[in-house]
């Protein structure tokens, strides 16, 4: 594709689109490029293709969305090549192939400025193990990103000041990064992503090595972030609760390849092959899914217009407690009372199930 | 290194300035050096009494020499020590000379095969070809005699010794801090006492070089036990192992590998005294590399010094190869090949015996030792102006200024001024020790020569560092400076300083300018290496964020890789330091003055007094060098820090 091809579809979309990633590939290894543009090593599974080349797929022609303002979530399993994908979305990791425009950048084509630009206004990556210098204040690893911008001091500790206030570490501001917990260091991780305020923010895992409580809060402060500041994020990880807690999309990677990228509710509902239905089985459903997910246009007019009304937010589980003590179907409606569908209780338990609607 | 007091701080009222200043040892110590100065300017500079301990000394020496013959702590101790070594190494000589140099090859091919494998029984093979195609066969198997015996109680002491301290702290404990001395004294220093106790000959050189070549592998044996995982361990106990079988099957297969390093070390630390060793009547190669350096033979200091190389080429990777990665099954068990290389010894001594063995074929057709000379002369002579005009720029443009500067002042200028540096850097305790130092060298009436070495030092070090730490940048920022680098510095780290004696003599002559020059060249590779290694080492995640940042070369290297490898950096100007002391003293042996020129007159002079008196000063230089080089690291580091905590 030219690039003025590119820039016309990236002006038509720009839009709703902050990410755009199409035919992604990444292959470590001697003579990468070569495995990509000869059609039959292309088509070869990762192992034959190590066995035969030497070289290891780590990212094989990946393509997506991600509009302004979402949470795109991608899972899968160790090795599957998440870290991989969103590395080489700032050119961190040079892509073999394929074509990344971010914010209306064409990242592949930018030369060293024009990354190093990108890198500092539009995207910031939050890292699993913080990448904290050590060397430096809370502060002064905030305001690294505005440092190397040459933005002088004092505007740049203001501005540290904010962020760091917005992920309630202001006590901590003059600490060194290991005075820190682990939590208290990612959020100095976020600080410093958001503290270049990019559009889109890039984050690898960024809970894992957290403990559990910790993680349910930083989950809530990373959608508060969407929330008050709309950030565009894509979020690495491979617990499917976060994925399916934080995501508004979520993608399934499988050895490079996407399997299927969806909605929580697709994914439950209709997950596209075995690897993602195994990867959904052991979700407590009636946590996860809402009224919304559920709702099913009415169908032989069974349902009264006057049946009980529900929030489309509310979680399967109130659904159930609902159909305990009364199995009349209830109307789903969003927060301006509009009717999106109904749900009735044979609905209802079969997700629970985890099988398809009947 | 006399920098300028910094000035203080726009303070906010009086009062608390007077109290700062008072808390500055640096105002303190300028004021005092004022009063003093002004004082004692009418005072002569010479000191009105000097320390006589040469005189206690060879008061001592003299006892000795009358009273050796019927004390029994010679008699019984220091005296069979010594029959011990001659007899090891006599015993060594006449069958390496029985076996003629047919013999030795078979012998040490075998030998070389059965330890290690086929590779490495060529490449010994090779070396010891080499030794005879350069004429210094008889001389060769003399050094290898003694370095076989060296090395051997070498590790015979150092390998127990490690494995004690390795499993009991408190052995551990208590010897740490004399291998830490032991690593910052200069080899001249251990020649006196050894020739006070055993008088000139090998059995002192040997011992000497025991006595330096031990440390490292008591260090890294200690090392390898003390990192054990504590799970093998456990396991082995958990199963009912005694200590021995605890030693025997976890913790010395664990420990191999760092024990194996130990012994590369001490291998390499026995070859660099060959020739110093000289100098107390050990003969062989080392002195004849002696000899050709102090009569600017090149020739033939050359061919000793290759000789030297092949041997420490033989013992390396003989030794380094006998210890298998991974058990490889043999067809052949160790006792089968044991009883292999003792099959090959008669044979050998028949091979010996015959006629081809009392010649060395080739020697005469190809003559190396005259090629040497005539290729040197070709090399150096057109090269002639240069070195001149390099050697004239650094005498008159540095050298001599630098020296009459220091030598203008008198001697307790310099030791306040150090004194100061020790307050700020280490500690009030330790300035009081560089004070006693200092104190000690002038009264020892040995300061007009510290001096001139240490300007030579200070002038080497810092020239060391301008050409490494640039070096090792570029070599940490790009793999096509590293790749071709590094084996270059591998080389260069394990030959011996006086390797670097040897073409720096051919090419500038004898005296101080030389001395440096092979010191800088000798000095290089740990500082480059470290300075590499210690920007290489930031933790990828840490560069990975800077980068995900949009830093540019520069800012990542200026923000993150040099704070982050400073310490690794400040390691490296501490050890080139002391290897720049180690290396301007042995320059001494080409006529650099100072204490390693004292040192050499007073070894082959045989004035034991003056003798340990110079001794007694390298090592307070030595000690006071090495503690200020290495706090220097962690005083910025703190420095920093608490300028960032107040600002
Ligand atoms: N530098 C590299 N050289 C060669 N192969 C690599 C390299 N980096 C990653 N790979 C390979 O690429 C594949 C994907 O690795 P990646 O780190 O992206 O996985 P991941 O999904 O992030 O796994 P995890 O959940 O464990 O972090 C793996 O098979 C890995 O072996
Ligand atoms: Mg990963």
């Amino acid at each position: 594709m030219s690039s003025a091809q590119i820039a016309s579809q990236v002006s038509a979309s720009a839009e709703q689109t902050a990410l755009d990633c199409r035919g992604l590939w990444k292959v470590f290894g001697p003579r990468a490029d070569r495995v990509v543009a000869d059609p039959e090593l292309r088509a070869l599974p990762k192992d034959a293709l190590r066995e035969r080349t030497g070289t290891v797929v780590a990212v094989r022609d990946v393509s997506f969305r991600v509009h302004h303002g979402e949470i795109f979530v991608v899972m899968g399993l160790s090795g599957s090549g998440k870290s991989t994908l969103v590395r080489c979305l700032p050119r961190l990791i040079e892509p073999t192939a394929g074509a990344i425009e971010l914010a209306g950048h064409d990242v592949l084509a930018a030369g060293p400025a024009e990354l190093r630009d990108v890198r500092r206004r539009v995207c910031s990556m939050v890292f699993q193990h913080f990448g904290l210098l050590p060397n430096r204040r809370v502060r002064d690893n905030v305001a690294y990103g505005l440092e190397i911008q040459g933005v002088d001091r004092r505007t740049r500790y203001a501005r540290a000041d904010e962020v760091i206030e917005l992920v309630e570490l202001t006590d901590f501001a003059t600490a060194y990064p290991d005075q820190l917990s682990g939590g208290m260091k990612q959020r100095v991780g976020l600080a410093r992503a958001l503290a270049n305020d990019p559009q889109v923010l890039l984050l690898d895992e960024p809970f894992s090595a957290l403990d559990p409580l910790i993680r349910a809060d930083m989950q809530d402060e990373v959608l508060r972030l969407q929330r008050e500041l709309g950030k565009t994020m894509v979020f690495i990880t491979h617990d499917l609760r976060e994925a399916l807690r934080l995501g508004d999309r979520v993608a399934v990677m499988r050895d490079g390849e996407l399997v299927q990228v969806g909605t929580a509710a697709e994914l439950l509902s209709s997950p596209a092959d075995d690897y993602v239905r195994d990867f959904t089985r052991d979700v407590p459903r009636a946590l996860v899914l809402t009224a919304g997910d559920l709702a099913r246009p009415a169908g032989d007019g069974g349902q009264a217009a006057g049946a009980e009304a529900i929030g489309d937010d509310v979680l399967l589980r109130e659904v159930l407690g609902h159909f305990a003590h009364d199995d009349r179907a209830l109307r789903v409606v969003d927060d301006r009372g509009a009717t999106l569908g109904w749900v009735d209780r044979a609905t209802a338990l079969s997700a629970v199930a985890g099988e398809p609607a009947p | 290194m006399t920098a300028a007091p910094p000035a203080p701080e726009s303070a906010g009222s009086g009062r608390s300035a007077v109290t700062t200043a008072l808390r500055d040892p640096w105002l303190v110590v300028g004021v005092a050096l004022l009063a003093l100065a002004a004082l004692a300017s009418g005072a002569a500079r010479e000191l009105p009494w000097q320390l006589p301990l040469a005189r206690w000394v060879d008061d001592v020496d003299q006892w000795i020499i009358i009273n050796r013959g019927d004390h029994p702590l010679w008699q019984h101790v220091l005296e069979p020590i010594s029959d011990g070594v001659a007899l090891i190494v006599a015993e060594l000589d006449a069958w390496l000379g029985l076996l003629g140099w047919p013999g030795v090859l078979l012998v040490v091919g075998v030998l070389a095969w059965r330890v290690a494998h086929l590779r490495v029984a060529a490449v010994a093979v090779a070396a010891l070809a080499g030794l005879g195609l350069l004429g210094v066969w008889d001389e060769g198997m003399r050094t290898l005699a003694q370095m076989l015996t060296a090395v051997g109680l070498s590790l015979a002491l150092g390998v127990p010794i490690g494995i004690l301290a390795g499993r009991r702290p408190a052995v551990a404990a208590a010897i740490r801090p004399v291998l830490d001395t032991m690593q910052i004294i200069p080899a001249y220093v251990y020649l006196l006492p050894l020739l006070v106790l055993f008088r000139i000959g090998d059995p002192a050189g040997i011992l000497a070089t025991v006595i330096y070549a031990t440390p490292p592998v008591v260090r890294l044996t200690t090392l390898g036990i003390q990192r054990v995982p504590e799970p093998a361990l456990e396991a082995g106990r958990s199963l009912g192992a005694s200590g021995r079988q605890l030693l025997s099957s976890v913790e010395l297969p664990h420990a191999l590998r760092s024990i194996r390093v130990g012994i590369n070390q001490t291998i390499m630390m026995a070859l660099a005294m060959v020739v110093i060793a000289s100098l107390i009547g050990a003969t062989g190669l080392g002195l004849e590399v002696l000899r050709g350096l102090q009569t600017l033979d090149v020739g033939r200091a050359t061919g000793a010094g290759i000789g030297i190389v092949l041997i420490a080429v033989l013992l390396d990777r003989v030794t380094w190869s006998a210890f298998p990665r991974r058990t490889v099954p043999r067809r052949l068990g160790p006792a089968g090949s044991a009883l292999l290389v003792a099959a090959t010894i008669p044979v050998g001594l028949a091979l010996g015996a015959t006629p081809v063995a009392t010649e060395v074929p080739l020697v005469g057709a190809l003559d190396l030792a005259t090629r040497i000379d005539v290729a040197v002369d070709a090399i150096v002579e057109p090269l002639r102006p240069v070195t001149r005009a390099v050697s004239d720029a650094l005498t008159v443009g540095v050298l001599r200024p630098l020296l009459a500067a220091v030598l203008a002042l008198p001697w307790w200028v310099i030791a306040a001024a150090v004194a100061g540096l020790a307050w700020r850097v280490v500690s009030p305790r330790f300035a009081l020790f560089a004070v006693v130092a200092t104190g000690l060298v002038a009264l020892l009436g040995l300061w007009d020569d510290a001096m001139n070495t240490f300007v030579q030092v200070a002038i080497a070090a810092v020239l060391t560092l301008a050409l490494a730490l640039p070096l090792g940048l570029a070599a940490a920022l790009s793999d096509r400076v590293e790749r071709p680098l590094r084996p270059i510095l591998d080389t260069m780290q394990t030959l011996p300083a006086f390797c670097y004696l040897i073409p720096v003599v051919a090419l500038f002559g004898v005296g101080r300018i030389p001395g440096i020059i092979a010191t800088i060249v000798y000095a290089m590779p740990p500082a480059v290496r470290l300075t590499s290694s210690g920007i290489r080492g930031v933790a990828p995640e840490v560069v990975e964020a800077a980068r995900s940042q949009g830093v540019t070369t520069w800012q990542l290297l200026r923000t993150v890789q040099l704070p982050l490898a400073r310490p690794t950096i400040l390691l490296g100007v501490n050890q080139t330091t002391m290897m720049v002391l180690a290396s301007i003293v042995i320059a001494g042996l080409v006529g650099a003055g100072g204490l390693g020129g004292d040192s050499v007159f007073a070894l082959q002079q045989g004035e034991v007094g003056l003798g340990v008196e110079v001794g007694a000063a390298i090592v307070l230089l030595g000690i006071v060098l090495d503690r200020l080089t290495q706090s220097l690291g962690a005083a910025s580091d703190e420095r920093t820090r608490a300028q960032l905590r107040t600002g």
